[in-house]
Formats: structure tokens, sequence, C-alpha cells
């Protein structure tokens, strides 16, 4: 047991430097683990490809509150109040907020793997087209808030988003489209890719003109300032728990993951906290703790439905499935319930990952605000170098750091000219999304009016409709609740 | 200037060594080798490659690492392979997605045309299943109501020009029936719409099925064979069900290294005999029974032969159902049927 404990410990380790790292995703670093310990027993592999898938959803906010670039998709949702912060001087607040939050999340996500989960985890099926389709279509709906008070600019920096996404193959019949005829473009543009460039090399560009540093001026900063703050937790409205579950049951859905948990999380935290600390996209505290402790619930969804169901719960669990066949063990319902001891293994393993994760996230965050104070040229030459092993090392294609080119000049020019953003990125994670399941769902119903129709006669399909509506309704001015 | 001259001379010997290694090349393999997945991490491609590239690495003593590249069904990775020199360096563990490249639009690249198939070394065996709740408990009825309601019934594939897609396309055309096909973004989406009962069956491998099949969470009702798939003999083979289905049976994908064409005769064969070795290892043995994977052994002549016919088969079934847009015969594919007609 110790010994699985140290493989655990080494795991989150690597998986927190790869996820802090902009582009070395956590399914990438958990395909690595895979490859990695290929040749030893699956218990020990466990132990090291969950700390790692631990350690590197928490590293992705590092690198997002402190430079903007968020190390994983999952993070994303981190820089929109994270960074700000940062340049308000609360770096160390942010990241101990980030780090208790993540502790929150991993824990609830837990609970919710060991008690919730095998009974709610068939219902998980019952997601269809016409589910996902609500789902992500309300997750677009954050362009507003994304927009930054100007609704037109963010709408178009978003249909841009869903305009890159459409690059490449149909999903739906395998035609090429927007593609004209080059190769370099058959493939699509990953997301990864856009968001490295996005926010990572546009982040340069913008450093490059500006006299602004990376500095920090915390005074008197101290390793204790990234302990968490009770008394500003207190004072907080206590509505932030609820990412917890939306969390966890995005998480436990089989086509998404912690990225989309924590977009939705953060929009729906927006909605409903009415007098947040600060407003959402200027720093607020509610707009860092919604999409970590959300990021982290769904690795506890991820996994029930991995082991309840035998499927993938998001991409990375879908690698530690294919670690299981690698093993000569095929994973499936009847699997997991003949082989308990993986199950309570697992448990025990995500437990002491999260709790691991927490204190080497400190020293981790510490390392990150002591480089910020190096000086600003030693960074922004450091960041590019970043950015181009990133955007390579995710597809093991040159063509991608040519695109994270692009996208970093695209964000320069973007921002210069007042446009925010993210809402390309959100375009591109949730754009395709949005389409292959509308399209899946007409496909399925055959005609368009039974499809309307199914929205309102599917069950789960309803009530996320009305979730989207309450939600709505609870923001407007009209209903003073 | 000391210093500019100094860097000068470091990137002359620099060069000069790289350009050297190629002149006294020894004999292959001498350095590592790059084995190229054109799919993630976990997928079946992957961890068929990832099954009998240790082995492989053992035999040849170089390292070998797999280089996952999605994208654009494999052909992205494909391109790589053939941008690269031919020299054995860099092969690309393939699938039968290569055989639609042409015909679906995705690239113009063909395995037999660019490539040398090294050795192929297995083949996946496709299965229909239905959801737990299903009305049908055989592939009788399901096909008889197939056939009554043309287009009622819903199956969800692994995407289009995808094995699921042709095996479901190959009842269309032999059994007079009609389905409406639904595309996911892989293997696994397909499973868990069955599970749900989002679609009204699945096609896929029946490894990734077995244990949802033996916990009740999905029925498979047949397997795209003309015999039992061993260990799993109480799953009826569709082609006991329907002779008529048997000529072409069994379907499933294939899997192996390929080379870029123009490899040096030399060096395909030192890769031919350690797959031969690899194929042979007890280890591999165990690897593929326990995914219920068949044990293939074509190499040269054989394989050209074996991939004519799977491409031709696959190739004209997307045509004729209209689901590839381009016509196989563009790229002097045979039309099989054709030439059956012919010969009677």
């Amino acid at each position: 047991m110790f010994i699985l404990l140290l493989y655990n410990i080494v795991g989150v380790i690597v998986g927190l430097v790869m996820g802090a790292m902009p582009g070395l995703t956590v399914t990438m670093t958990a395909a690595l683990c895979v490859s990695l310990t290929f040749g030893w027993p699956m218990v020990e592999a466990l132990a090291f490809i969950i700390g790692a898938f631990c350690g590197g959803v928490l590293g992705g906010a590092l690198s997002a509150i402190t430079i903007n670039i968020p190390g994983t998709a999952a993070a994303v949702a981190t820089t929109f109040d994270g960074f700000p912060l940062k340049q308000r001087g609360e770096a160390d607040t942010a990241l101990g907020l980030a780090l208790f939050s993540s502790l929150v999340g991993g824990m609830f996500g837990l609970l919710f793997f060991l008690i919730l989960g095998p009974i709610i985890g068939h219902y998980a099926l019952q997601f269809g087209a016409q589910e996902y389709f609500v789902l992500t279509v309300w997750g677009l709906t954050l362009v507003a808030v994304l927009s930054k008070g100007n609704f037109r600019r963010g709408l178009i920096s978003a249909v841009i988003g869903i305009f890159i996404g459409m690059i490449g193959m149909d999903p739906i019949t395998g035609l090429m489209r927007f593609t004209m005829d080059i190769p370099l473009l058959s493939g699509g543009i990953h997301y990864v890719v856009a968001m490295i460039g996005l926010f990572g090399m546009k982040e340069v560009f913008v450093q490059l003109d500006s006299r602004r540093g990376f500095k920090l001026d915390i005074k008197g900063y101290r390793i204790s300032n990234l302990l968490p703050k009770f008394k500003l937790i207190r004072s907080l409205n206590i509505r932030w728990l609820l990412s917890a579950p939306i969390g966890a049951i995005i998480g436990l859905l089989p086509g998404t993951g912690g990225d989309v948990g924590a977009l939705v999380s953060y929009g729906f935290l927006k909605n409903i906290i009415k007098k947040p600390s600060r407003p959402f996209g200027e720093g607020a505290y509610e707009g860092v703790i919604a999409p970590e402790v959300a990021n982290k619930a769904a690795v506890g969804g991820a996994l029930t439905t991995m082991l309840t169901l035998g499927i993938p719960g998001d991409s990375v669990t879908a690698v530690i499935l294919g670690a299981f066949y690698l093993h000569g063990l095929l994973p499936g319902p009847t699997f997991m319930l003949t082989e308990k001891s993986y199950f309570y293994l697992i448990a025990i393993l995500v437990g002491a990952g999260m709790v691991f994760a927490y204190f080497i996230g400190i020293i981790g965050s510490n390392a990150m605000i002591k480089m910020l104070d190096l000086p600003k040229w030693y960074l922004i030459a450091f960041i590019p170098v970043l950015c181009i092993v990133g955007s390579y090392a995710l597809q093991n294609k040159l063509t991608d750091v040519l695109f994270m080119f692009i996208f970093g000049l695209l964000g320069y020019i973007l921002e210069k000219s007042e446009y925010p953003v993210s809402p390309i990125i959100l375009g591109i994670i949730l754009g395709p999304m949005v389409e292959v399941n509308f399209r899946q769902a007409l496909i399925i119903t055959g005609s368009f009016p039974s499809l309307i129709l199914s929205f309102f006669t599917r069950p789960l399909s309803l009530i996320l409709i009305i979730l989207v509506v309450l939600s709505f309704l609870l923001q407007s001015k009209v209903t003073n609740l | 200037m000391k210093r500019i001259s100094f860097f000068v001379v470091l990137i002359v010997v620099a060069l000069l060594s790289f350009s050297l290694s190629g002149f006294c090349a020894g004999v292959y393999p001498e350095r590592n080798i790059n084995c190229v997945v054109g799919f993630s991490p976990g997928g079946p491609t992957d961890v068929i490659a990832r099954g009998s590239v240790p082995i492989l690495q053992e035999i040849l003593g170089v390292g070998i690492a797999i280089t996952n590249m999605p994208g654009a069904a494999g052909a992205t990775a494909a391109k790589f392979v053939l941008d690269q020199p031919a020299d054995g360096y860099t092969f690309y563990f393939g699938s039968e997605i290569m055989s639609v490249w042409q015909v679906m639009g995705t690239m113009d690249m063909s395995p037999l045309r660019d490539f040398d198939c090294v050795k192929l070394v297995a083949e996946a065996t496709p299965v229909l299943a239905v959801p737990p709740k299903s009305p049908f408990n055989s592939a009788e009825e399901f096909v008889k109501y197939a056939q009554e309601n043309p287009g009622k019934l819903r199956i969800g594939t692994a995407g289009p020009g995808t094995v699921p897609h042709v095996s479901g396309l190959m009842l269309q055309q032999k059994l007079g029936c009609e389905f409406t096909f639904v595309p996911y973004q892989g293997g696994g989406p397909a499973i868990t719409a069955v599970m749900g009962a989002q679609v009204d069956a699945t096609i896929e491998m029946v490894q990734s099925m077995v244990s949802a099949h033996q916990g009740g969470q999905l029925k498979i009702l047949a397997s795209f064979t003309n015999v039992p798939i061993p260990g799993l003999e109480e799953i009826p083979p569709i082609g006991q069900i329907y002779p008529e289905l048997q000529e072409d049976l069994p379907y499933g994908p294939y899997f192996g290294p390929f080379v870029k064409k123009g490899t040096s005769e030399e060096v395909i064969t030192v890769l031919k005999e350690a797959m031969d070795k690899v194929i042979a290892d007890q280890r591999w043995i165990d690897y593929t029974d326990k995914m219920y994977l068949t044990r293939i052994n074509y190499s040269g002549e054989e394989a050209i032969e074996y991939l004519e016919n799977w491409t031709a088969k696959a190739a004209w079934l997307l045509y004729n159902a209209g689901a590839a847009p381009n016509s196989p015969t563009k790229f002097g594919i045979k039309n099989l049927e054709l030439l059956k007609k012919l010969d009677k």
C-alpha cells in the first residue's frame, strides 16, 4: 500500500507540472503515463495515472491565474477571474482559493463517486443528443458574461470560434469542410492549440507591446498566504457550493468532462449569485471558486461512469479504460462488479491524490509566484517556448505550432480592437458539440417537427430546459428573488 | 566576432555529422524507430499497436516510440508518414479506415498505392447489439422488422465509412432492408448510445461490448462471422442465420504496420521477420485471446490480395449506398460484384 501511495505522489507531481504547462493536457499526460506504465502491474499503473489525473487538473489553474494561460482546457474558465485577481495584486489569494476549492471539489466528487455514483450512474445513459444539445447551448450563453459589456463584439468572437470548430472533417458525413483542399487543415484545428495561441502567445504579444510587466506587487508575501482564508470564504455567498454537483454530474455524462463542467458552473453561479464580491470577470472570488470546484468534482463523476458502466466519462477516463485494455482486462459493468477491489482502490487513490495535489499545489503555486518576480524579459522569452512545445506535443504536428502563432496574432489584434478573446475558445469547444448533437438528434427523430417536440417530451431534456429558463429568470431584474 | 565564428564552426560540425550518419548507414535498424498511430491513445488501433510494438522493440533491439497523431480519420498521421524518408524509421500502424480514405474523400491516399504493408497481424470482429430492453431477441427478428419497416431502425456507428457503417450497409444490400445510420464520434459513444436506448442498435467490435453484454447492459444479437467467436459460442454468427452473407464474412477491421512505398526490400524483410516473431510470442497470443481478436498473418502478395479485396468491398458498398462521394473506379478499385457476374 505504501508503495502505491508513493506512485500516487509521483503521479501527482508529474501531473501538476504537465498540467501547468500550456498544451500538455491531462489527457496527454494520462496517455504518456499509460505507455510508461505498460510493463507495470495494473494496480501500480493505476496509482500513477490517477495521481497524474488529480495533479493535472489542478496544475492548469496555476498558470491560468498567474500568467493568464490556462494549462489545460478545464482551466479556461479559471482565467476569467483568476487573472484579473492577479492584476489586482491578489495572486496569492486567488491561488489559495483555487487550491482550497479544488480540494473541496475533489472530495465532493469522491463522495459522489462512492455514494451516489452507483445509483445514478445509469441515468447518464438517458442523456441523448437532445440533452447534450441543450446543455452545450446553455454553455454557449456564457458569451454574454465573457463579452464584458459589449455583447455584439462578444458574439462576433463566438461566431469566429464556432466557424473555426467547423474546419476539417464533417462529423456526420465524413466530408471535408472549409479545408480548401489544403491537407494541413484536414485534421481540423484542435481547441487546445487555439487556446494556447489565444491566451499564451497573445499574452506575449501584449506584453511586448506594453510597459506593464508580469511582476507582482504583493507586499510581504509569505507562503502561508496560500492557505485558505476562511474569513474570506465565509463572507461569500454559500451558493458557490452548487458548483460541486454541477461539476460531478457533467463529469458523469459520457460526452463531457471538466472543461464543460467548469464553463457551465461558472455561467450558472454568475446567474444565481446576485451580489458577488466583485462583478464577475473583474476578479470575483466566486469566479475562481466555481470552475475549480467543478472541474475537480468532474474527476469523481467521470470515474463513476467508467467504473459503473465501463464507458469513459471524459477523455482522461477514456485513456484509463485504454490502459485496462492494454493490460488485457476488458472493462465494463461486469468487470467492475466482479473486481470490486478496483473500485475501492480507485476511490482510495483519488482521495489520496486530491490531498497530495493540494499540498504539492501549495509548493507549485509558491514557485509560480516566485517566478513572476523574475524580470519581464525572462518570462517573455520563456512563455513562447512553452507555447511551442505545448502546441507541438499535443498531437505531434508541426502545423499546430503554426496555427498557434496565427491564433496568437489573431488574439492580439482582437484584444487591441477591444474584442474579447475567450468567446472564441468557448465557440471552438462547444460549437462542434452543439452541431453534432443537433444533427444526431435530427437523424434519430427523423424530421424537424418531431425533433423540436422531442426536446419537450424527453424528461431529462425538459428538466434541463426548465433549469435554463429558471437560471435566466433568477438573474433578470423583473423577478427580484 | 570570435564568438560568431565559433558558432559557425559548431553548426558546420553538427550538420556534417548529421549528413555523415546518412552516408555510413549500417544494418537496419541502428537507431530508434517511430511508430505513428492515427488515433487517440486508448482507441482500438492504439491498443493493438501498444500490444505488439513493445515485443517488436525487444526483438529489434532498438527503441520504438508510439506517436499518436489523431485527426481526419487517421489520414493526417498517414500523410505525416508519407512526408518522412522511406527508410523504415517511421512506420504507420494502420487499420481498415485506410481503405476508404479515397472514396470518402478524406485524402487521396491508399494502403496499396502509397504504402507497403509489412504484415497484417489482427482482425477484430464486429457484432450487432441492441439495448437491454429491446423487443428484439435475435438477429432474425431485427432484420425482419427492418425489412418490413424500411428506415425505421436506427443503427449507431463509430462514424461515416467505419466498419460498423459498412457492415450495416452490407446487411442492407444483401438482405434487402433499410436502416437509418447515426454516426457517433467513435465506437465508445456509439456503445453508450445503445446502452441508453438512444438508438435501436449499434454495431461495434466485440471486445468493447462483451463485458456490457454479460452484465446485461446490452444484448449482442449476432457476430459478423461464419463461425462462432472462440470463447463466446453463445453469440450466433450471422453467416449461419443468413447463408447469403457467407461469402462476405468474416468481415472486420484489419490492423498491422505499414511503411512508405519505396522503402528498401531489406528493411521490409527485417521488419517482417521481426513481426513473425512477434505474432508467435506467447504474450501476443494471450493478449489477442483476451481481446477476442483474430490473429492473422498476411504479408507480401497475400497482404496485397487481402487489401485489394477488402478495399473493393468497402468502397463499393459505401459508394452504392450514397455514403461515399467519390466513385471507386476513379481510383482503379475493382468492382467485385461486377467481376463475379462476368464470371458467371
